[in-house]
């Protein structure tokens, strides 16, 4: 029996496996972070057109506070975006 | 009446007589209401005219012009507030204007996160994700002087 077509032994198995699981791991990480990031980003535009209807619907008149708290809530999800998309790697 | 009309031997129309005194005596009566009625509305102006003791009665100071300290303290106000109303107007410009940049990196970060896959690390949805953060932040910034101003 060469080295090449030995069986792996109860070590190398466990750490074969442990790596697959891993690998598994981050790929559902990373889908369900994919997922996240396309719903933020949904919402996110979602947001500022609402924002920018709000605007425009106002004129001159006073800001509303509405549209204050949809601001405060956009920037939060920007940076959420950030976020996960600096977390996205790739499987060792 | 009989007696003297037949003294004096006239030939006067008796029934004539009387309602010459009946409307002598209406237009005494009207003359009298006339009185009363002005009587009455003179008392009322007399009346309006008093002052309330419970209304508070101006002073001197009310009626005075204002000195010069108080012109100067008034036309500093007026300007304060004409440049104050001058601001909110460039700033809710600028926040239009920004809402409106907003609006295109939202649809650009969209368009890049719709591209990417679950495995890649986009710097571009990075960068557009960070310049929407700054630019929320400042428009957050511009609403919060804007209504703390009005």
């Amino acid at each position: 029996m060469t080295a090449v077509n030995r069986r792996p032994d109860s070590n190398q198995l466990m750490e074969i496996n442990t790596k697959h699981v891993q690998t598994q791991r981050f790929a559902a990480a990373n889908a369900e972070r994919k997922r996240q990031l396309d719903e933020d980003s949904t919402r996110l535009l979602e947001l500022v057109t609402e924002l920018n209807a709000e605007l425009e619907k106002t004129g001159d008149a006073e800001v509303p506070l509405t549209a204050a708290g949809k601001v405060r809530m956009i920037e939060r999800l920007a940076h959420a975006v950030e976020e996960k998309m600096k977390l996205t790697m790739a499987a060792p | 009446m009989l007696l003297r009309m037949r003294r004096n031997g006239k030939n006067e129309n008796p029934p004539a007589s009387s309602a010459r005194h009946v409307r002598g005596f209406f237009r005494s009566g009207s003359v009298a209401w006339l009185v009363f009625c002005a009587v009455l509305s003179a008392s009322f102006m007399l009346r309006s005219q008093t002052p309330n003791p419970n209304q508070p009665i101006p002073g001197p100071e009310a009626s005075r012009p204002p000195d010069a300290n108080a012109i100067m303290a008034m036309h500093e106000q007026q300007q304060k507030k004409s440049k104050s109303d001058s601001a909110n107007v460039e700033r809710k410009r600028q926040i239009a204007d920004d809402s409106a940049r907003l609006l295109k990196l939202a649809t650009d970060l969209k368009a890049e996160v719709d591209k990417t896959s679950k495995d890649t690390l986009s710097l571009g949805v990075i960068r557009k994700a960070e310049e929407i953060e700054k630019l929320a932040h400042s428009v957050k910034e511009k609403m919060k002087l804007t209504m703390s101003g009005n």
